[in-house]
């Protein structure tokens, strides 16, 4: 339960051993290589920076392809997974010395290759249809379509508007000394054929002009219309074959997806190292790579350094830089870190509250969402999720701690007696002939029957929740070696506290307990003015915060009004399961209604749920101590975007 | 009958206490199907540009949605009280019906109003989801925080339902 223990790392190589050196950090997961690091090792040299940015952008070049490409194949693949030898990844850096690597690049360049010609060939296609189109209106037509006529007399090949018919083009070209023949009607627009003398071409065109006629024009050697049909049609049958088998062909692809997916990471991982390169400094012959690691390796870190010809420093972190956080906590709490994280890392060198935030928000979890089946299914479908899919870290986390939950939730509902909201009650009033049936199976109290007892018992889990924020606030403050603005600051709010709480049971001594409280802000929280007024007026002025603490302990009615929610539904839900009472029909609709209904509250309320919890803890208990802006360290290591092993 | 008297017929315990059940229906359920609507107009343009974002817009675009269920369930305990739903029907005064009605109205107003605003704020959380995908967690929680009102509205509903004298 802390931030671990940083150190700051920096390394003086040859500059032809940068590459090298910066792989076997990489190997090792554990150094973070950062420029600002690096700033401020800088003592007026002038570094460039290191790495060739050439080559970055060709790699990222290469990545952008991959990833196409593997969107391509996954999309054809078969198998979800797929069917490589494990051992063919063991180690993804050293993945260009092996066969496959080779394969790899080979596959790649002829799946791009088959994705240009698809590209290609549907060009083509379109190109094709819109040829086919363009000959059809004249299929009767047995001359040449380039026939532009005889050395005298033109002929006027072409479609006129829609709408036009043969009678209106026959009357407009009346009086004038031609011929016009309709070669198609009907639907299509009408498209025919104009004989005249050359010499009349400019009166004929000018009588065709309103009638919005378009002289179609081919080009040479396109034949007669049946000809260029029977052509064309082949064009368009021969790409369609093409394409076809260079699906099949990419589909034949797809079975060796791993090794693009493994191409993949490798080159992301060479992404990743020529990034940290950059990161890094040069001169003409020396590179200087500075970073920062958890303490805890660096024996690790000094046995990989020693196989360079580089002399190194290991020092505390330097004032006033901002060292990367990495959090360490124990295995249940671990599961936790992504709830801290959707808020804000805490700053180096402060106070990790994911252990203790982790047992608040498993007790309030379960509380606002109190039910033994809902946490049965909860936690049954997450720890599932885990014992069967083997996900990675991230969403490994993410289903365990809902998992933990669940249990959280069985315990609640156990306790508050919830099974899938009345479940049992109802199927024992409606579906059987039992006339006994309990009032309640909670072996507490029933939230319903009693709210007030559960408001009560929610605004005391946050009392508790509260107190503990100002308690981690109390603890940091004494290790800064503070101990009397702990006592001050926070130690005063907790006598009055403690006094509002007595008076309620012993109004005789509470009362003296929380005026003591009162008269303890009212004389320390105005000790940083100078001022004798100034100090009192801070400290009268102080006493405004309890306001805040009380809106803080309201808040977490909400506890009860989520609760009262999925209780809620949950019973209409019974209800109407219930409601066709014991024949065979109604046991049919009770499952269907019981497995539809509760599934919809179950994923309803967990989103609600997960949300105000999570609220609870950003706002009314980091509020009391967390300081926040920790950026997450994010050591170089190899990407396993597609390679992920398992834990190590 | 006279007319005065044929409309005073309307106004029974019963029909009241209804009419704060359909009030806290109708408010708070038109309030989510808006915030709803204005989240899910807005992640259809991100969602064409990134599919695979669907699930987070879904959880955003389903925030404004729970001050309707809050309504539904508000309704719910009313009519369940009234002993429609299962048990024995009771007959109110027109005073608790009153009492009903007053207690359907918290959630009905304020989820109203709550649910719309919730619904803005999730949207523009849409945008925070397109250019920074990790930091989805504070749009979600910043819509959170609209929704707290919503959550003491339906507290006092709910309260005022549980605790009726009937």
């Amino acid at each position: 339960m802390a931030v671990s223990k940083m150190k700051k790392l920096s390394v003086f190589a040859l500059k032809e051993d940068l590459r090298p050196l910066i792989a076997a950090l990489c190997k090792l997961r554990c150094v973070e290589i950062s420029e600002e690091a690096l700033g401020s090792a800088e003592d007026g040299t002038a570094l460039e920076s290191g790495g060739d940015p050439v080559e970055k952008s060709a790699l990222e070049r290469e990545l952008l392809q991959l990833s196409d490409a593997l969107a391509l194949l996954h999309k054809y693949a078969k198998h979800a997974k797929s069917l490589l030898d494990p051992k063919a990844c063991a180690d993804i850096m050293t993945f260009d010395d092996t066969p496959e690597y080779g394969e790899a690049k080979a596959l790649l360049s002829s799946v791009l290759a088959k994705t240009e010609r698809r590209a290609a060939i549907k060009n083509e296609l379109s190109a094709a249809e819109n040829a086919l189109a363009s000959f059809l209106p004249f299929a009767a037509l047995d001359l040449p379509l380039e026939t532009a006529g005889t050395v005298r007399c033109a002929l006027l090949l072409g479609s006129f508007a829609s709408g036009v018919t043969a009678e209106a083009v026959c009357a407009a070209l009346d009086g004038l000394d031609c011929d016009f023949a309709p070669l198609t009607a009907g639907k299509a627009a009408l498209a025919g054929g104009v004989v005249c003398l050359k010499a009349d071409l400019d009166a004929v065109n000018a009588a065709l002009l309103p009638l919005g006629f378009i002289r179609a024009s081919f080009p040479a050697g396109t034949g007669t219309a049946d000809e260029a049909i029977r052509r064309t049609k082949a064009q368009i049958g021969a790409l369609q074959n093409e394409d076809e088998a260079l699906v099949e062909s990419l589909k034949t692809d797809a079975e060796r997806v791993g090794l693009i997916e493994m191409l993949s990471d490798f080159e992301k991982t060479k992404l990743a190292a020529l990034e940290a390169m950059a990161q890094s400094g040069e001169t003409h012959y020396t590179a200087l790579v500075c970073g920062y690691m958890p303490e805890r390796k660096q024996a690790a870190v000094e046995k990989a350094l020693a196989a360079f010809d580089c002399d190194y420093t290991v020092e505390e972190i330097p004032e006033g830089e901002d060292a990367p956080v990495e959090l360490c906590n124990n295995g249940y709490a671990k599961n936790f870190e992504w709830v801290l994280g959707m808020y804000s890392y805490p700053a180096y060198g402060t106070f990790d509250p994911t252990f203790v935030m982790s047992i608040f928000y498993f007790i309030i979890f379960g509380l606002m969402f109190a039910d033994a089946g809902y946490g049965l299914m909860l936690t049954l479908a997450c720890f599932g999720a885990i014992r069967f899919l083997k996900p990675k870290p991230g969403m490994r986390a993410f289903l365990a701690m809902f998992g933990y939950c669940g249990i959280s939730s069985m315990i609640w509902g156990v306790l508050l007696g919830s099974y899938f909201g009345d479940f049992p009650l109802a199927y024992m009033n409606h579906m059987t002939a039992l006339t006994t049936v309990p009032q309640t199976l909670a072996l507490w109290f029933d939230p319903l029957q009693n709210p007030m007892n559960f408001l009560i018992l929610s605004l005391g889990v946050g009392a508790v929740h509260l107190i503990a924020g100002m308690a981690v606030k109390f603890y940091t403050l004494c290790k800064a070696g503070k101990p009397l603005d702990a006592v001050f600051d926070i130690g005063s709010w907790w006598v009055l506290f403690a006094g509002l709480g007595l008076l309620a049971l012993k109004p005789e001594i509470g009362k003296w307990v929380a005026i003591a409280g009162v008269a303890m802000l009212i004389l320390t929280q105005g000790r940083a003015e100078k001022n004798v007024f100034m100090k009192l007026f801070k400290g009268v002025g102080s006493l405004y915060d309890l306001i805040s603490y009380a809106s803080d302990l309201l808040s977490y009615s909400r506890i009860l009004a989520l609760g009262l929610a999925s209780a809620v539904i949950a019973q209409v839900v019974n209800i109407l399961a219930t409601l066709a009472g014991p024949s065979v029909v109604g046991f049919i609709a009770m499952v269907l209604i019981f497995i539809f209904g509760h599934v919809l509250n179950l994923v309803i309320n967990v989103l609600g749920t997960f949300v105000h919890t999570s609220r609870l803890q950003y706002i009314e208990f980091f509020n009391k101590f967390f300081v926040d802006g920790g950026k997450p360290f994010k050591p170089l290591a190899p990407s396993d975007e597609y390679t992920y092993k398992g834990e190590e | 009958m006279t007319f005065s008297d044929f409309l005073a017929s309307w106004f029974t315990g019963n029909n009241l206490a209804l009419f704060g059940a359909g009030l806290a229906v109708i408010f708070s359920g038109i309030g989510s199907a808006k915030g709803v609507g204005l989240v899910g107009e807005a992640s259809s343009g991100l969602l064409a540009e990134d599919p695979s974002k669907f699930g987070k817009a879904l959880i955003l675009q389903a925030l404004p949605g729970t001050q309707g269920i809050y309504g539904l369930i508000t309704a719910f305990l009313i009519v369940f009280k009234m002993g429609i739903l299962g048990g024995s029907p009771v007959t109110l005064t027109v005073a608790q019906g009153i009492y009903f009605l007053a207690a359907g109205l918290p959630i009905a107003v304020v989820g109203y109003f709550s649910a719309i605003l919730q619904g803005r704020v999730a949207a523009s959380g849409i945008n925070l989801l397109a250019k920074r995908p990790d930091e989805v967690g504070k749009a979600i929680t910043s819509a959170a925080l609209v929704e707290t009102y919503a959550i003491f509205a339906v507290l006092v509903s709910l309260l005022l339902v549980l605790f009726a004298a009937v």
